[in-house]
């Protein structure tokens, strides 16, 4: 259990939203209550804060989880095979709505391992996706994101154009 | 095709190159630009579900969820309809209001280690605020961090910092001073025995040590690694 845990801009649901806390005795060193400075004239946001709660409302029905893990475990599963079947080495994964993908034959554990992947392929890669209607991260350095939104067709819809433009890299 | 001919930015083009005259690179946050993947960056027109649409009128799956607040889907309209509500009572208070109540709350109730919460504006101010707090409550000053973990842009984390620093190619960034980031230490992540070694070399003198316990900043990988401060033998 960590001491302290930063968190960003998912809890605001799509509006600026950062938060830190932590342990009740760590955190009482946070001015006003301790010494320590820290402030802001636009922190706790009315707006912001309505677009979290609702955002971590919604996040908390039954099942949401599971077909975040689902949903994308389907695409990123999807793309490993197609990219293979093409004859790309890939390797990637997911954890509930978050995946990555990298053009290497290496696992990736760490910054070195993801070094040496194939940024160039990547970079073909992307705009083949753009030009087939899929808006994907502009860069193989960041993750890519689902949502409870995305339905089977999308995964379906991007798998096919996935196949167009990996047989075509 | 990897290319398309049927494919029309024209519009997406006139802004961004007006953009550029007006906004260093035409951007308010690098990655947008499309530098490492080369190529018209497309301008979004508006978002809804899992969709963009860009001013051309082409509709994207998305993909990036404005990089992870829309997984509800962009514009859910109990989120829309919540803010419509909010806004009718105005956009800012510089107050105390009960909705933060509700938001820490909830907030603790779903984070197992967040007893007390304080909102800011963004993650690189939540980073700058916990590393104050690292350091204030140890009142040690070395941190140490992961190579190719992000933590915002604040100076003392642009070290080893992945993502648009990656994505530009430079390991640092110019202006950030030694003496900020002399305190950085850094480790490769999920390397335990390179942790150790760094609290030896600096016994009492280690605040903390940050990490993203799923990183998504250097592409995305999560970590085998298990640490506690047992293992760091401090």
């Amino acid at each position: 259990m960590p001491d302290l845990t930063t968190l960003g801009k998912i809890i605001g649901g799509g509006l600026p939203v950062g938060a830190y806390g932590g342990r009740r005795d760590i955190m009482a060193m946070v001015a006003p209550s301790g010494p320590m400075y820290q402030a802001g004239t636009l922190s706790g946001n009315p707006l912001a804060m309505t677009a979290g709660i609702k955002t971590l409302e919604l996040l908390q029905k039954p099942g949401t989880y599971d077909y975040l893990d689902r949903i994308t475990g389907q695409l990123i599963n999807g793309l490993l095979a197609i990219a293979k079947e093409a004859g790309h080495e890939v390797t990637g994964g997911h954890i509930s709505g978050m995946f990555g993908l990298f053009f290497t034959g290496n696992s990736v554990h760490s910054y070195e391992d993801a070094k040496t992947c194939d940024t160039a392929k990547f970079a073909r890669f992307h705009r083949g996706m753009l030009e087939h209607g899929v808006y994907l991260a502009p860069s193989q350095y960041e993750a890519g994101f689902t949502s409870v939104a995305h339905r089977d067709e999308d995964i379906e819809r991007t798998l096919a154009a996935a196949a167009l433009v990996l047989r075509n890299l | 095709m990897v290319t398309t001919t049927s494919f029309k930015t024209a519009k997406s083009e006139e802004i961004f190159t007006a953009a550029q005259k007006l906004m260093p690179g035409g951007v308010s946050s690098p990655v947008r630009a499309f530098k490492s993947v080369g190529g018209q960056p497309i301008v979004f027109d508006r978002v809804k579900g899992a969709y963009i649409w860009d001013v051309d009128g082409n509709q994207y799956i998305d993909y990036v969820g404005t990089w992870g607040p829309a997984i509800c889907g962009h514009a859910h309209p109990e989120v829309i309809g919540a803010l419509h509500d909010a806004l009718e009572k105005g956009t800012s208070f510089g107050a105390p209001s009960a909705l933060e109540n509700v938001l820490a709350e909830m907030v603790i109730e779903a984070v197992p280690s967040m007893e007390m919460v304080r909102f800011v504006n963004s993650g690189t101010e939540a980073c700058m605020s916990v590393l104050r707090l690292m350091r204030a409550f140890t009142g040690r000053e070395k941190i140490i961090k992961f190579e190719g973990c992000y933590h915002g842009h604040a100076d003392m984390f642009l070290v080893k910092a992945g993502s648009g620093v990656a994505t530009l190619g430079l390991p640092d960034s110019p202006g950030v001073p030694k003496s900020t980031t002399s305190s950085t230490l850094t480790a490769p992540y999920n390397d335990l025995q390179a942790i150790k070694a760094l609290f030896e070399a600096n016994p009492g003198e280690i605040a903390g040590l940050i990490l993203e316990p799923v990183v998504g900043n250097a592409g995305f990988y999560s970590p085998p690694m298990r640490v506690s401060w047992k293992d760091c033998g401090s």
